[in-house]
């Protein structure tokens, strides 16, 4: 594995602070996601992980009266800038959510819907766009004969590895995935993690989960959050067999959480 | 049962089990009884009679159909029978007689029910036929006939119904020319281009002369051809041995109803049922058909569609998705779901001073000053756009409830997920909200419409009449006359049923109708249904 200390960084936090209206839900976070690996957020609930990547693509607009300060950069984009582009931000963070997400539309469409809204009408390059993407999500082989049938055809599994390939073909910088397995049976669970590591490389990722041995498998690094702090961040490896804090060591050996 | 049974039955619920399968059994018995009334009783309307010839002991006899038989105030039962003939009969339908008073009944299979034109039904024998002055008898030739009264009306009547077309014609384009007329001398008076339009007069002077005298000429003609037809005649005779002598063309339908097969009393159904779809009504709307009724509901309905659709649906789409919940967000929601309760003749007198005096009243000072100034109104009066704006009002408010609750149920994440890929609040509305509720939005919409499909109380003030001259579209420029008066279904239930001077005679017409009204409805729902089965299929929330 690279020295991580040489990779430029693609996300760069810094004293960042998150305030859902007076209350605060990140404090003084300081984080540096490298490009191309593979990043774990873990922590028990509540600790503000999905808040953070709320915070990537600025989905936490959505929500009134939220506030952050401090300095968030993507790929050296000051992202807590009210001036910039947030659609545009959208297209280059890709998101998974925890609960599969289809569109009532065909497979092809949901794998082409950013794209489409991006403006491009041109059917060969959606078309290729759309082959491309389930074979990198892992997809065409199940569902290249119906493509343009209803997505809600496929099966919960399925339904996610459709929403990583609509994800990724936008050619995000980052795509972030928030509990993407917690909604699925251990087999999908499986070819999602297969996936990701198919698409670390490839694309920077970064993974919430509760499921320690998941985070073990798929991610070269790992962050411990605990009730809106960074706690701990390092080497998965290193993290998980030699924990340099005690909470880290507490939570990663069941005692709470 | 035991004491422990006994227990159970009260805290298991049974009692309440019960009660809710008796509440849900008489629901079902009532609206299956509220179903079977109404078609039996049309499906009177439509049947053949039976003609009987009463014979009474002392000494009379009559034709007539039995309609009830009761126990008469004196004792005994007395039958009611439709005996019709109304000019023999001092202008009566029906006979009260004591069944003791009976002294034989039979069915003669030359008996004639006769459909007129004007003045009722009429029941004797047909003794024979006059045409051209040759006198012709039927002996029981039942089928001859029918076909001879079937060959007159199509020899005699196209020519008839086209003069009358004509001159329908000639008088609405009079109308139209006098109009015009009324204008140029409006502008002539008022100095402006006063030459020009003094020429034009002079013109549409001669042109509406023309017409006048095309239109007397084009009377002589039909009056001429109806002479003529009249002088073909049916010869009767009642069963009080009175002769009656009727023209060809008065006769709307021939039957012998005691002779008809089993075919022919299904073909007879058809031909009934057919007049009652496709025929003017006649005779104060007491007999014929209810097409006027039919088209003028269904152009309502049409028009309010297309009026409350579009507003409704950006107004609850601006509600639910862009709308800020403030306070000035809920009072709007409030109001709105106030409005779907107020009573729907308030609409009605909203729609009267809103749509007819102010707007319509305010079209007519600036279209036609020169119609307000002779007193003439177009648009300032009742009419079926001004009717189907207020009926579109009444549903708006179920419009808008239906779409906010459609696009509440859209789960988050879909959303979300469009808007994580970059989509603008627009693009994710157009392309994954509404599909996903367009189901909710269309099924609520379409029960709106079935419910302000009858809705009568508001259409009484905004243009509804018992009978309309003219249709609101027809073949004269420019086709859809949006401003003229209508005929109306559920109107024309109560307009025959309580307001017409022969009750008795319209009441199967008045089931008829409201089984019409009932089957719109019907069809109006079931549509819903098949169109959110099909649409959920297509855009289904995912069972996750
Ligand atoms: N929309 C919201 N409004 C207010 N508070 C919120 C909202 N979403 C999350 N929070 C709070 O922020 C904190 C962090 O939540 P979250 O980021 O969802 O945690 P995690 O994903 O780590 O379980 C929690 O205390 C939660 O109650
Ligand atoms: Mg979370």
């Amino acid at each position: 594995m690279p020295n991580l200390e040489t990779c430029a960084p693609l996300v760069v936090a810094r004293d960042f602070n998150f305030f859902y209206g007076a209350k605060p839900a990140l404090h003084q976070l300081a984080l540096d996601i490298p490009r191309g690996k593979v990043t774990a957020f873990i922590g028990p609930s509540g600790c503000g992980k999905s808040t953070f990547l709320r915070c990537l693509n600025r989905m936490n607009d959505l929500i009134d009266g939220t506030k952050m300060t401090g300095s968030l950069r993507l790929d050296g984009k000051e992202i807590n800038d009210p001036e910039i582009d947030v659609i545009d931000l959208r297209r280059q963070v890709g998101m998974v959510f925890q609960k599969p997400n289809p569109f009532p539309k065909s497979i092809f469409e949901n794998v082409v819907y950013g794209l489409r809204i991006a403006g491009h009408r041109n059917r060969t390059f959606l078309t290729d766009a759309c082959e491309q993407s389930l074979k990198r999500a892992a997809l065409w082989d199940e569902v290249k004969d119906r493509l343009h049938d209803s997505a809600f055809g496929l099966s919960g599994g399925q339904h996610q590895r459709l929403c990583i390939a609509r994800a990724i073909a936008v050619a995000p910088e980052i795509v972030l995935m928030d509990e993407p397995c917690s909604a699925l049976d251990p087999r999908s669970t499986n070819k999602i993690e297969d996936l990701i590591n198919e698409l670390a490389g490839q694309y920077t990722i970064v993974i919430v989960t509760h499921n320690m041995q998941q985070a073990a498998r798929v991610s070269d690094l790992t962050a411990f959050f605990y009730e809106g702090k960074l706690v701990e961040v390092g080497e998965t490896e290193t993290l998980f067999t030699a924990p340099r804090c005690k909470e880290t060591e507490d939570y990663l050996t069941g005692r709470f959480g | 049962m035991t004491a422990h049974q006994r227990k159970n039955f009260w805290r298991i619920g049974e009692p309440g089990v019960w009660l809710a399968a008796a509440a849900l059994g008489l629901t079902v018995a009532m609206i299956l009884l509220f179903a079977g009334i109404i078609s039996v009783n049309a499906m009177r309307h439509l049947l053949a009679p039976k003609l009987a010839l009463i014979t009474v002991r002392d000494g009379g006899t009559f034709l007539g159909v039995a309609q009830k038989n009761e126990l008469a105030p004196e004792g005994g039962r007395r039958t009611q029978y439709k005996v019709a003939n109304r000019e023999l009969n001092n202008r009566a339908d029906f006979r009260w007689l004591d069944d003791a008073a009976v002294a034989a009944i039979t069915y003669p299979l030359a008996a004639a029910l006769v459909e007129r034109d004007g003045g009722g039904d009429f029941y004797g024998f047909l003794t024979g036929a006059e045409i051209a002055g040759e006198t012709r008898n039927f002996a029981a030739d039942f089928a001859g006939a029918v076909e001879l009264w079937q060959t007159t009306l199509a020899r005699v009547n196209p020519p008839i119904d086209r003069a009358q077309q004509k001159l329908a014609y000639l008088s609405e384009t009079l109308r139209a020319g006098q109009l015009r007329q009324l204008r140029l001398q409006y502008a002539a008076h008022n100095a402006r281009g006063r030459e020009t339009a003094q020429k034009e007069l002079d013109l549409l002077d001669a042109e509406n002369a023309a017409i006048k005298q095309a239109s007397v000429a084009e009377l002589a003609r039909l009056q001429a051809l109806q002479a003529a037809a009249d002088r073909e005649i049916f010869i009767f005779q009642t069963a009080e041995r009175q002769t009656v002598r009727l023209p060809i063309r008065a006769i709307a339908r021939l039957t012998f109803p005691n002779a008809l097969s089993f075919a022919g009393r299904q073909k007879y159904m058809a031909a009934r049922a057919w007049t009652i779809l496709s025929a003017m009504p006649r005779e104060a709307n007491t007999e014929g058909g209810v097409l006027p009724n039919i088209l003028g509901t269904v152009i309502l309905i049409f028009l309010m569609a297309i009026s409350a659709f579009p507003f409704g649906v950006i107004a609850g789409i601006y509600l639910r998705e862009y709308a800020r919940d403030g306070a000035l967000t809920r009072l709007i929601r409030i109001a709105v779901n106030n409005l779907a309760g107020i009573p729907s003749i308030v609409y009605g007198i909203f729609g009267l001073s809103f749509f007819i005096y102010g707007i319509g009243g305010t079209l007519d000072q600036i279209l036609y000053p020169e119609r307000v100034a002779a007193g003439i109104t177009t648009f300032g009066t009742g009419g079926i756009l001004w009717a189907s704006l207020t009926l579109g009002l009444l549903t708006l408010p179920v419009v808008i409830v239906a779409t906010e609750e459609a696009l509440g149920a859209v789960p988050a994440e879909i959303r979300q997920g469009s808007l994580a890929l970059g989509a603008t609040r627009w693009q994710t509305l157009w392309r994954a909200t509404l599909p996903m509720a367009s189901p909710g939005i269309l099924t609520g919409f379409i029960l709106a419409i079935a419910r302000a499909a009858g809705e009568v109380a508001p259409l009484m003030l905004t243009g509804v009449v018992k009978s309309a001259p003219a249709m609101p579209l027809d073949s004269i420029f420019p086709f859809a006359h949006l401003e003229r008066k209508f005929m109306h279904l559920g109107f024309h239930i109560y307009d025959v049923g309580f307001q017409s001077p022969n009750v008795e005679a319209a009441k199967p017409l008045v089931y008829v109708t409201a089984l019409l009204l009932l089957l719109l409805v019907f069809t109006l729902n079931v549509v819903a249904i098949k169109l959110r089965n099909y649409m959920r299929k297509k855009y289904a929330a995912h069972a996750l």
